[in-house]
């Protein structure tokens, strides 16, 4: 895996698990019709963390009624059905108010996709990261913000997504963009935690 | 009695979640170490199996009427999380 931070890509020359093609059958298809930035479980997923997830969390620009319908006739022409609603103006309304979940064959995973409502979407948005893979291209929410995220949302779990991009990446983060995050979020004492508990125990090397 | 065990308990998520902490700083050294293609390779197994075994729970819930009732309520609680 390799960070380009100047070009802000990341290349991963990995084989595609069931997850990931999930994600990208998704994205042909909505990409058509909008723009977006993976962000939280999965950004740290796709970028080697070996667990699984239930969802996987899209951030969109506000959409008009006519790119949505269009999206929502292509989603179901590839067999996509939204858990929320099958009444195409009811999911646009909800949207408005929260993340609507789209799914294939499965209800889980599935893809929760919500609109850009705050300024730290909007941050994310903006800031994304290119990944690029051997035959696909995706964007992620920034490192920095995406970690201190995690720290902010606090379960075990998300620690440990913090804690896997925190030590992948560390050498090429930006710290001051980390800890200008950690400050926003009040989650300094988190980030210690995870950084104690996280040298306790040592592994063999191989 | 009971205080004993439940400071046992707490004592008891604590070093679990330090253990798993720990073992998520030694995956990422190891996969910063190793050929993508090497640790790929291990969480494609772990994640397709999950969607394998996820798979087969619905194929079979989706045999019986009172397991199609199941599977909408859970696509329903899922769209209500």
């Amino acid at each position: 895996m390799e960070y380009n931070k100047s070009k802000k890509e990341i290349r991963i020359d990995k084989e595609l698990n069931e997850l990931d093609k999930f994600v990208i059958e998704f994205l042909e298809i909505s990409r058509k019709f909008t723009d977006y930035v993976i962000v939280s479980g999965y950004v740290s997923i796709l970028l080697g963390r070996s667990r699984a997830s239930e969802d996987i969390d899209l951030l969109i620009p506000k959409i008009n009624k006519e790119s949505f319908t269009n999206l929502w006739e292509a989603l179901q022409l590839n067999s996509f059905e939204c858990l929320n609603t099958s009444n195409i103006n009811e999911a646009f309304k909800m949207l408005d108010e929260h993340a609507i979940r789209f799914a294939k064959e499965l209800p889980i995973p599935n893809i929760e996709f919500k609109t850009i409502k705050t300024d730290f979407d909007k941050y994310s948005f903006d800031n994304k990261l290119k990944v690029i893979l051997k035959t696909d291209v995706l964007f992620i929410s920034p490192l920095e913000a995406q970690i201190a995220y995690k720290l902010f949302l606090g379960s075990e779990k998300d620690l440990e997504d913090a804690k896997h991009l925190y030590e992948v990446f560390k050498e090429k983060l930006n710290k001051d963009e980390l800890f200008k995050f950690i400050n926003r979020f009040n989650v300094y004492e988190k980030f210690a935690l995870m950084e104690e508990y996280g040298n306790k125990y040592k592994f063999r090397t191989r | 009695m009971a205080t004993n065990t439940n400071l046992e308990l707490d004592e008891w998520k604590k070093k679990n979640f330090m253990e798993r902490l720990s073992f998520v700083k030694y995956w990422a050294e190891y996969i910063k170490n190793i050929d993508d293609k090497k640790w790929g390779a291990a969480q494609k197994l772990l994640i397709d199996s999950q969607f394998q075994m996820s798979r087969r729970f619905y194929n079979k819930f989706a045999e019986t009427k009172e397991g199609r009732d199941k599977i909408k309520e859970l696509k329903k609680s899922i769209a209500n999380k």
